[in-house]
């Protein structure tokens, strides 16, 4: 059983994922990865409203797999997958040419900051966005997911690698994102 | 730097969330004691991890989480209404189709071929010719008028006559087409 079949089980009380009916697992999964889904989309570079929808849009699809009665390994990846996926096509759809937000930071938005503040992490925001692009593709993948609030475990899930390789590629990101942001 | 130095390297990802088992937290924190560059890079990497962190957790969806999942399940509930359509439209359309397919197929299969061909066989109407590859036989045999024209086929003679006629028979026994001996007319329907 992995760790996500062990919390869906504390969660829901059912011993095994496939006997959940899929509209109850579907909703667990959307509360348990709705947040860190929509981190990982605005800071791949979605708007605000795009990545709402994507969100969606990625646990319907989930819903329908599970319904299905698809396979349910490593789901966790497969969810950081099809809403990659969604929002590459929604960034080549001609709607999002149109509404694509100026700003890539737009997303980024800390109620809790006063305006002065709230400049600064913006502008803070935007350098990590850039330095963040600049990083080789497995690189950006474990930063965005570390940014979307996965911890090094499940990163490794989703990734598909092992933790100590996560480690390894994380560890050259941060020593190169810490250079061009002191 | 050694392989003590790789190794704690490879495990500050786990350590910084707090998921090395107690000995392996002992073994690294050992070590930092002793390695200053190691120890410089722990930090370096635990600040900005924290960075990273805290970065990310500047971005929350608009949407409260109640309301999105409101949204999620109401969602869900009209792909559950058009599957349900769906299994009502499709058995239709299937059988739709396969009417189709039968308006097509039967007339092919039973529009009764008129006239003979160019061996002088008139196909028995409604029945198909005999297929390229199947093997035939003609059988010489006198045949009432009244099977003929039971059969669908016009002929110029008493009904309870005899005539004299050539069968074409398929692989299987079954009668394709007749020839008539001369002077004697056999129409098929339709001519």
């Amino acid at each position: 059983m992995s760790s996500d079949e062990e919390r869906l089980f504390v969660a829901t009380g059912c011993g095994h994922s496939g006997e959940l009916p899929a509209r109850t697992e579907a909703a667990w999964w959307f509360e348990e990865l709705r947040v860190p889904v929509y981190r990982y989309l605005v800071c791949s570079g979605l708007g605000s409203a795009d990545a709402e929808e994507v969100v969606q849009e990625t646990f319907l699809r989930l819903y329908r797999h599970l319904a299905r009665r698809g396979s349910r390994t490593n789901l966790r990846g497969w969810i950081f997958e099809v809403a990659r996926n969604a929002a590459r096509d929604r960034r080549k759809s001609a709607g999002w040419q149109r509404t694509v937000a100026l700003d890539p930071a737009a997303g980024i938005v800390d109620q809790r900051a006063g305006p002065e503040d709230e400049a600064i992490r913006q502008e803070r925001g935007r350098r990590l966005q850039a330095a963040i692009e600049r990083l080789s593709a497995p690189q950006r993948e474990c930063i965005l997911l570390r940014i979307s609030g996965l911890r090094y475990r499940e990163i490794a899930e989703a990734v598909g690698i092992n933790v100590a390789s996560v480690g390894e590629l994380v560890e050259r990101a941060t020593a190169r994102l810490s250079e061009d942001i002191p | 730097m050694n392989d003590n130095c790789v190794r704690a390297r490879g495990w500050l990802a786990q350590w910084a969330d707090g998921e090395l088992a107690a000995a392996q937290a002992a073994w690294i924190e050992n070590h930092w004691e002793e390695c200053a560059s190691c120890r410089g890079e722990r930090d370096r990497f635990y600040g900005f991890d924290g960075r990273l962190q805290s970065f990310g957790e500047m971005i929350g969806p608009p949407a409260e989480a109640g309301m999105a999942r409101l949204r999620f399940l109401a969602r869900i509930d009209e792909v559950d209404r058009g599957r349900r359509k769906s299994l009502v439209l499709v058995p239709a359309a299937a059988l739709l189709a396969a009417a189709a397919v039968l308006a097509l197929w039967l007339p092919r299969t039973a529009r009764p071929t008129a006239g003979a061909d160019e061996n002088g066989f008139v196909a028995v109407p409604y029945v198909p010719p005999v297929a390229s590859y199947e093997r035939s036989s003609v059988v010489s045999m006198q045949i009432p008028v009244a099977n003929l024209l039971a059969e669908g086929y016009s002929v110029a003679a008493d009904p309870s006559s005899m005539v004299q006629a050539d069968v074409l028979l398929g692989e299987d026994g079954r009668v394709h087409a007749v020839r008539l001996a001369a002077n004697q007319i056999l129409k098929g329907i339709g001519d």
